[in-house]
Formats: structure tokens, sequence, C-alpha cells
């Protein structure tokens, strides 16, 4: 079982420097076996649920639009996103002259890295928690906010207008949406006395009604306008469509990545899905239950039946926000960037403000 | 206190249209798709769909109509002998050129020439799209369900 990264790469530290003969491995052996760790998960986790990720976007975007969606590479379509890959890698890598280079390498790396790393702190399962981490719900939003900074470096390295405006638009739309985000993301906290994911997660152990959204019945007064807030802040500062402003296809041509190509585009393309994914798990467990079926089923049990039983569930209920969100991607219409703005500092922040309000009294109150 | 309407009544709106286009949108779900998986399903074709032409060789006199009243004159017509003796020895239809308008079927007096069923014709080079039907050697061969012409002149006379 997975407890956490850490002693994983230091019994490889070990096992390396018994290897070589020695008694203690000195940094270098930790390094190494970090970043051997770090690439089992990149390649095991992250990578199949970017590209399943992809498949189930197109495949679901197509139904809704009376299309059948990827189907010709391999069974309904399943090898799609692994045939794009391949392709994306033996792509010419072009970097347009007048770029920064040094900068224009390096961005895409990371965007990627600051949207997969937000995972460490998802609690998949009971005890399955890469890191838990005391302040997973702060480390969470700061490594959201990373990203920015990544899609920044693309949009100036470019040394084009189109990619300039489009991370402008980014650092104005994810830097607001992070006000209403952390805001409504406190209320669980409130609640529940921790900042870790996973201990807010256990603190809704139960039946349904112990869930944060539909605390006692009468907190959904207060929670469901949180949990909305957050979902859509989420929404805006993963640049998901309505929010896709900065990657406007229609007026930026890509945005921030039109001067990508090849692996550097795809390593924007795929770091979208997995903040969606993280997104709808950070949701589940401050919002949702994480883990814990809706009946009290899972109180007392133990070993590999509540691991899986508490994966299962923990996937259905990100399933249902992920779904939720290309659902509204293939509804709603682009919005502009002065009604991206209106929605977030006229009507989120001033409801994530009151809920927090609301919240801090019902906890006086008891 | 009217701000606070209208802010309250703006952010209800935008949540309950959020709501009635998810209404629309979600139901194409569980629809079937509308999309034919073409080549292996072929779309129902009316009787009267103006695809390839059917071209019976026998029946021809190398009179010229078709080919003179080619809007795009695609037809290129060579034949051999004189008046109802004459007999085809190339006709070929330029696919580049050809818009599909069967005005060729209208004039012909022997009824020799039809508009098939098919509608699909691929090459590598403009070569390959070019058919000479009155080839004898290598005849054009019909797809499967595609009518032979006989048939389809048959259908014409009814």
């Amino acid at each position: 079982m997975i407890a956490s990264v850490d002693p994983l790469s230091s019994h490889i530290a070990v096992w390396l420097a018994a290897q070589l003969g020695l008694d203690a491995p000195s940094w270098p052996f930790h390094a190494f076996a970090m970043l051997v760790v770090a690439t089992i998960i990149v390649l095991l986790v992250v990578t199949p649920v970017g590209l399943g990720a992809v498949y189930l976007e197109r495949k679901i975007a197509g139904r809704m639009q009376n299309r059948r969606g990827p189907n010709r590479v391999g069974p309904h379509g399943l090898l799609q996103s692994l045939a794009d890959g391949v392709k994306l890698l033996s792509k010419e890598d072009i970097i347009q002259s007048g770029a920064d280079v040094p900068l224009f390498r390096f961005a895409p790396y990371v965007v990627f890295v600051s949207a997969f790393v937000g995972f460490i702190v998802l609690p998949f399962a009971p005890g399955i928690v890469p890191a838990d981490l005391d302040v997973g719900v702060f480390f969470f939003l700061a490594m959201i906010a990373l990203e920015t900074i990544g899609i920044v470096m693309a949009g100036w390295a470019s040394n084009n207008k189109w990619s300039l405006i489009g991370s402008m638009r980014e650092v104005a739309q994810v830097v607001s949406y992070e006000l209403p985000l952390g805001i409504a993301a406190m209320c669980p906290v409130l609640v529940a006395g921790t900042l870790s994911v996973r201990g807010i997660a256990d603190f809704q152990q139960g039946w349904f009604w112990n869930w944060m959204i539909f605390r006692h019945g009468y907190w959904a007064i207060v929670m469901v306008p949180c949990f909305l807030t957050f979902y859509v802040a989420g929404l805006a500062a993963a640049k998901r469509a309505p929010f896709d402003l900065p990657e406007a296809e229609s007026e930026l041509v890509a945005g921030f990545h039109t001067e990508y190509s090849g692996m550097r585009f795809g390593m924007f393309f795929l770091p979208e899905y997995a903040l969606m994914f993280s997104l709808s798990g950070v949701a589940t467990a401050l919002f949702l239950g994480g883990y814990h079926d809706p009946v009290g089923l899972s109180v007392g049990m133990e070993g590999v039946g509540a691991v899986l039983w508490g994966l299962l569930w923990f996937l259905l209920k990100v399933g249902v926000l992920f779904f939720s969100m290309i659902a509204l991607r293939w509804t709603l219409p682009r919005l502009r960037i002065d009604q991206v703005m209106y929605l977030c500092y006229k009507a989120l922040l001033p409801i994530a403000m009151g809920c927090l309000v609301l919240t801090a009294l019902l906890r006086l109150l008891g | 206190m009217m701000a606070l309407k209208g802010w309250s009544h703006r952010v209800w709106m935008g949540l309950k249209t959020t709501f009635i286009g998810l209404a629309i949108t979600l139901p194409y779900i569980f629809r079937r798709p509308y999309t034919l998986q073409y080549p292996e399903e072929v779309p129902e074709l009316p009787p009267s769909e103006r695809g390839l032409h059917n071209f019976e060789i026998d029946k021809c006199i190398a009179c010229d109509q078709c080919s003179k009243i080619c809007p795009v004159d695609c037809i290129t017509i060579e034949g051999e002998g004189k008046g109802k003796l004459a007999r085809i020895r190339t006709f070929e239809i330029d696919y580049t050129k050809c818009l599909f308008c069967a005005l060729c079927c209208e004039p012909c007096p022997t009824e020799c020439i039809h508009m098939g069923p098919t509608f699909d014709l691929v090459g590598y080079t403009r070569d390959e799209v070019i058919i000479n039907y009155a080839d004898r050697e290598n005849p054009r061969t019909f797809s499967e369900g595609e009518k032979l012409p006989y048939e389809i002149a048959s259908f014409a006379r009814k």
C-alpha cells in the first residue's frame, strides 16, 4: 500500500546505497530515488488520467453534438489519445525566431509540474494519500496559482501579440478567481477545523447528511452556494470553457500556446485535464464527503476492502463533477473578459465572503 | 435596495440559464448519433440520385449529343462508322470537371447514358478520375449495390 511518496523513495535510496557498498545513502541517492518515484507516478498515474480525460471529453462532446467522437483507433477509439500523443511526440519542435528561447523551453514544464503536483494532496481512498499535508488545501491553491507563472512565461517568450494577450488574460482571470476559490474553500476548513484535505474528508464520514454540502440539513443554505462558488471559480482557475479566455481560439488563435508545437504543446494540453481532475477531487473532499459513501457503510471498514470501496466512491464523485465540467463546456458560450471580471468581483466574491461569515456564525452557534 | 434586487436577479438568471442550457444539451447524449460510418455504412439514396454515370456501350451510336450539351465539356467521344450504324470507340468522362447536372442523359436518342448511384470516386492522379466507359478490354466494374446499366434503363422506361 502506498502510504506516501517519501518512504518509497528512501527505500530505493537505501537499496541503491547498499548495492554500492555504502552504509547510509547520501543526498544524491535520495534525489535520484525521488526522481525514480516521480517518474513512476507520472508514467503510471498522471499520463493515463490525462489521456483518459481527453478521450472522455472528446467522446462526450461528440455525443452532445450528435456525433460519435473518436472511434477508429482501437476498440471504441480508446487508443485515440495514445495515437495523438505519439503524433505530438514525433512532430517537429519549432521555436520561432525572436522567441526568448530559455523561457520558451522552460514554460511548459512549469505548467505541467504545477498542475500535476496538486495531485499529491488528493485523498483517493482511506490510507491512500500521496502526501497528507497539514496545509493541504493551502498547498493545492498555491499550486494552481503557480501555473499562471508558467503561462505568463509562455506568452511572453513567444514574442507574439496573441500569446501575450492570452497570458495577460490568464493572469487577470486566474489571480482574480483565486479569491473566491480560496474563500469558498475556507468554509469547510472552518467547519472541520483542519487544512488537511484528508482530515476534512474524514470529518464527513457517515451518512450523507454528514457531508459538508448537506451538513445537518440546514447547513445546505450556506454550503450549496459555497460549493457552487468553489466549482465556478475552479472552472475559471482551470481555464475551462466558458472561462477559456486565455486560449480563446476564435479571437486569439490559441492564446498563450499559439507558437507551441509538438510535445511542448502537449505539455500545455494535458495539465488542463489534470487540473480538472484535481479540482474535482478537492471539491469532492471538501464538500461531497471525499471517499466516504452516502450511507455510512465505510464506518469501521478496514484493509483492502475499505481502500477499494473508498476509491470507488471517490472516483464516482470525481467522475460526476468531471462530467459536469465537460457538459458545461459544450453547453455555454465563452464569456467576454468584462463579464468574467464581473462574475468574479461582483458575484462570486460577495457570495463567497457571505458564506464565510455565515459559516463562522453557524459554527459559533453550534 | 434596488441595486441588490438587480444583482440577485442577475445572479439567479445566470444560474437558471445555465441549467436551461444543460437541459437542452444533455438529452443529446442519450440519442443516437446521426453520423454514418462511411464506408462501412452507406447512406440510403433516392432512385433519382445523380452519381457517376452508367453507360451502355452497345446502344450508343456516337451521335455526340451528350458531349454537345455538356455545360463544362467533360465528355469526349470518338466513334467509327456513320449514321445509325456508328459505334463508339472512346467515351471519356472527366470527373474533375463533371458537375452531375444530368443534362447529358436528356438528349440521348438511344437512352444509353444514365446517372448511377455511386457518389465516390478516388484516385491519386487526375488521370485516375477520367473514366473511359467504352474501353471493352477493361470495362468499368460496378460496385456492389450499384445497379447495372440495363436495370437502370428499365427503371427509367417504367
